[in-house]
């Protein structure tokens, strides 16, 4: 159908609508929409619950949204928070709220500036984190490029470029922390295995790490380096065991 | 090592592939994630593959990113058909299909001038059955039935072919490949042949 022929979809009270095919959908109260719902644009400033897959070109979530089914969309913002029960596949998606996506999330690029939580396998072309994340499967980009703010695991990292520096700030922040907190803080990045062409890396804790380049950096305790042209150890960094293999 | 598999090591070592290019591949679904097989290691995991079915997949991988996008390859490799017709006199110039097999499809499909891509899929099995000289002319009519009946599923499922024969009499069936298929004592497998492995080399053709 053309865009024109569509409806738009404002909930601005308390109310409960019809999913279906939609030119923009503004929910600014508290809205649920049953069934599958695709639209051209999607705002959502209150509180949304979409039981059904809910597709959508462009979009932003300042408020709390959460879906139960699938979720695609081309440029999606979170400033609040989403929780997505399904997959949830986009082009450009930026998180500078909070997010769990439970069925894995695939994007060309992910921009990570809050913290997101993704209960599967995250694939993306380019993944920039400089938050917080857990990813419990694979961590798969052709770039990725992490700045320690939080907190940072995966079960697995792979692809060609991998960087990961700790932040400046997150430095005061730790000193701050285990000041107050006196907690035994762990707030580098952790990972199984981390596998790239280059890889330099900070302030991580990783069983394995394979690639051509590495370079390990401060911080970093890594059981095993597996590397074919380059291997780097600077800093204060532990490096149990390191092999050259062809 | 054990039988069948390659390590992912290994695997980057004999073809000079990068692990970027690895993992971009995987996020392409240009290698399949059931071929992804883990196993317990003092790294927590590593990664096994099946070793002929990865080779020679990357083998054509390599081989065709010269001329087409990594979306392209991954479309000619993914078991879902695509939307094509192609009519009666480009099927002998392209060499999709023997006179032989088009005969014999023509014989139940009567003023058949445009090919879809499930008449291409059955008539690139019946090239394959004719070829093959493992079934008689009956058997094959009674496999292309099946298949033409049971198309749907191909797209849902990894389908084998299976024809078997007991005291003369054939069956033939479709049937997930990943299953193993027992028969009673004097019943014998004749054929069984992967469905997207037929869907994949079709798609290298046309």
């Amino acid at each position: 159908m053309d865009k024109k022929y569509k409806q738009d979809l404002k909930i601005a009270g308390s109310a409960t609508a019809q999913g279906g095919s939609y030119n923009t959908v503004v929910i600014s109260g508290h809205g649920t929409i049953d069934g599958d719902c695709d639209c051209i644009d999607l705002k959502v400033s209150g509180a949304a619950t979409f039981n059904g897959a809910v597709k959508t070109d462009s979009g932003k979530v300042m408020g709390t949204a959460t879906i139960n089914g699938n979720f695609t969309s081309a440029d999606f913002k979170i400033g609040g928070y989403l929780h997505v029960h399904g997959k949830m596949e986009a082009g450009e998606i930026v998180i500078e709220g909070g997010a769990v996506i439970s069925g894995g999330l695939s994007a060309e690029s992910v921009e990570i500036k809050g913290g997101v939580k993704v209960k599967n396998d995250c694939n993306a072309e380019t993944f920039v984190s400089k938050g917080a994340f857990a990813v419990n499967g694979l961590l798969s980009a052709d770039s990725v490029d992490i700045v320690l703010y939080g907190p940072c695991r995966a079960k697995e990292i792979g692809g060609e470029k991998i960087e990961v520096r700790k932040s400046n700030s997150y430095h005061i922040a730790r000193i701050v922390k285990s000041i107050l907190l006196s907690l035994d803080l762990d707030e580098g990045l952790t990972a199984d295995v981390i596998e790239g062409d280059d890889v330099y890396l900070e302030d991580t804790k990783a069983k394995a790490v394979r690639g051509n380049n590495v370079i390990i950096g401060d911080g970093c305790e890594i059981g095993l380096v597996e590397y074919r042209s380059k291997f780097e150890q600077t800093g204060n960094a532990k490096v149990r065991e390191n092999k050259k293999v062809r | 090592m054990e039988d069948g598999l390659i390590s992912k090591k290994e695997l980057l070592d004999l073809t000079g592939i990068s692990y970027g290019q690895l993992y971009r591949w995987k996020r392409k679904s240009l290698i399949p994630e059931e071929w992804f097989i883990r196993k317990s290691a003092f790294t927590g995991q590593e990664t096994f593959f099946p070793r002929e079915n990865i080779l020679a997949r990357i083998d054509k991988i390599k081989n065709m990113k010269e001329d087409l996008s990594l979306d392209d390859i991954a479309g000619k490799f993914s078991p879902i058909p695509s939307e094509i017709s192609i009519n009666l006199s480009e099927l002998s110039t392209r060499n999709i299909a023997s006179q032989k097999a088009i005969g014999f499809f023509s014989t139940h499909h009567e003023d058949h001038t445009h090919f879809s891509f499930p008449d291409l899929l059955l008539l690139h099995v019946i090239d394959k059955l004719l070829q093959s000289g493992d079934l008689n002319l009956d058997e094959i009519d009674a496999a292309a039935r099946t298949l033409e009946n049971s198309y749907k599923d191909f797209e849902k499922w990894n389908c084998d072919l299976i024809v078997m024969r007991k005291l003369g009499v054939s069956v033939c069936i479709v049937a997930p490949s990943d299953l193993p298929v027992l028969t009673e004592s004097g019943a014998k497998i004749i054929l069984r042949l992967n469905m997207a492995a037929c869907i994949e080399e079709l798609k290298l053709r046309i």
